[in-house]
């Protein structure tokens, strides 16, 4: 009962996320202030050399943990198919991330390190959200 | 299971011939409401108003209506603009506008990357021309811009005097004035056909502007010309940058201060209490009574700010008067900055209390919170 407790918790958390996404872009174009704030911040974080090699790194990180995770506790959930949308999820975040990373920039998308940032904040619940699953699982099994 | 489809599949068709019987029905009672309207509504009483000189920028809503009405020689070819920040309509323009107005966006005429390169400034003058004809502008199109910011449609009405419009005005007091002065709006979204040539060499009006480089070398060389900030007070003696993304504070070396802003947001000093510009006269008062060293009458007077918008309404203050003794130092404290070896003054000089050092000297934390 506490897992699922947590579990719908973690989901919300996930939920407020994206609509803080949301908000920041709408923000971003409704207001000069908020807009000039952005472009500043990102200005300087592509002149900082620490975050433009964690770039690189981040999506090999990415495609690593999800993999892992996939071949961890899939075989738990063959046998309750109702998670598979935890799966699925998991997988959609990887692709978004991989390719936000890869083929955008702030050129392309004035919000890049804040979505990136969200999204990996996203990504790291739902792999909380799998181990509390695949844990509730077990336990049933 | 199959029941159950089969009972929402037809519960959905009943329901959409029900709402369509119903809209039709709604639009036919809405038509014989508005032609009952039509009927009794009296004929709209057309406007006239006195003729302003061609270079004349802040007019009242009645010279716009009369306008509109066909009252005026700008009647033949004027386009009006509701200025926003974007270029999608905003808020305040779906909710009411001006009848026929489109959306001009302050992006139509400045920078919106903020790169070293860009720096805000005004675009490049056929990127602007460009812009300017699908909005369907050309030199001799009368633009009427008005707007909620008053810094903001300034800054679009020098952009286009500078390309080479010849007839700019700029409704004074914004939407709040035309809706004081009674007049009818509209919330649909208005378009203009766009133009293919604009009939001039642009910028027709280089002059207008002063560069970073020009700005500095002026400052040093030239006594007649002065470099003056449009800022805040605290601004201007280094206490804040006035902006959230500008981290540094001070003036360039060799700046006067123009009392004109209470804020990086604002040009309250020289407004009126309804929110009207002050004419020329009237801010040149407030500038004396402060003490502000600098005579738009005998010297070339380079307005600035943090990225040129409160530099406008001066500039066109002394543009509607016939002066050609003044432009704007587009690039404001915001582009001075990226040069760490400019020199800079923090303090105020006519106290004589005023610290010289560099970009790169200044410290951070300065930023508007």
């Amino acid at each position: 009962m506490m897992k699922k407790t947590n579990y719908i918790i973690l989901t919300l958390i996930q939920i407020i996320f994206f609509i803080g996404m949301y908000i920041l872009d709408y923000f971003t174009r409704k207001k000069l202030g908020m807009n000039r704030w952005v472009v500043y911040h990102s200005m300087k974080l592509d002149n900082n050399t620490i975050i433009q090699v964690f770039k690189y790194i981040l999506p090999i990180l990415v495609l690593i943990f999800t993999v892992y995770f996939i071949k961890k506790y899939y075989s738990a959930f063959k046998k309750a198919k109702f998670k598979i949308i935890d799966f699925i999820i998991l997988i959609l975040l990887t692709v978004i991330l991989m390719c936000v990373l890869i083929i955008c920039s702030t050129k392309s998308i004035k919000l890049y390190y804040f979505y990136i940032a969200i999204v990996m904040c996203i990504y790291l619940i739902q792999l909380i959200k799998l181990h509390i699953s695949f844990k509730a699982t077990s336990n049933n099994i | 299971m199959k029941k159950i489809i089969s009972l929402l599949i037809g519960f959905t068709l009943v329901t959409c011939i029900v709402m369509g019987c119903s809209s039709n029905n709604t639009v036919s009672a809405l038509e014989t409401q508005a032609e009952t309207s039509v009927e009794e509504t009296e004929a709209p009483q057309l406007v006239t108003a006195p003729e302003v000189p061609k270079n004349r920028v802040y007019v009242d809503a009645t010279w716009v209506k009369s306008v509109i009405d066909g009252n005026q020689p700008e009647s033949s070819n004027y386009l009006i603009g509701y200025v926003n920040y974007g270029a999608e309509p905003d808020d305040g323009y779906k909710k009411a506008h001006i009848p026929g107005a489109i959306v001009v966006g302050d992006v139509d005429v400045e920078d919106a990357t903020g790169s070293e390169e860009g720096a805000y400034n005004l675009l490049k003058a056929d990127e602007m021309e460009k812009i300017a004809l699908s909005r369907g502008i050309d030199k001799d199109t009368v633009v009427i811009l008005y707007g909620d910011d008053v810094n903001g449609v300034a800054r679009v009405a020098y952009g286009y005097l500078w390309l080479g419009v010849e007839n700019v005005k700029i409704l004074n007091g914004g939407y709040s004035a035309w809706e004081k002065a009674g007049y009818e709006s509209e919330t649909t979204l208005n378009t203009k056909p766009s133009k293919s040539s604009f009939g001039t060499t642009v910028p027709a009006h280089p002059e207008y502007w002063v560069s970073l480089d020009e700005a500095i070398e002026k400052v040093k060389n030239d006594p007649n010309f002065k470099l003056i900030s449009i800022r805040s007070y605290d601004e201007f003696i280094g206490e804040t940058s006035g902006y959230n993304y500008m981290d540094k504070a001070g003036e360039p070396e060799g700046a006067v201060w123009g009392k004109s802003a209470k804020t990086a947001a604002d040009v309250a000093y020289i407004c009126n209490p309804d929110n009207t510009v002050m004419e020329l006269s009237e801010m040149k008062k407030v500038w004396e009574d402060a003490g502000n060293d600098f005579d738009v009458d005998t010297n070339f007077c380079a307005f600035y700010c943090g990225t040129g918008w409160r530099a406008c309404p001066p500039f066109l203050a002394m543009y509607q008067e016939g002066k050609t003794n003044m432009a704007v130092y587009d690039g404001g404290w915001y582009e001075y900055l990226f040069h760490d070896d400019l020199p800079v003054q923090v303090g105020d000089p006519q106290k004589g209390e005023v610290e010289h050092t560099t970009v790169g000297a200044l410290p951070t934390g300065k930023a508007a919170k």
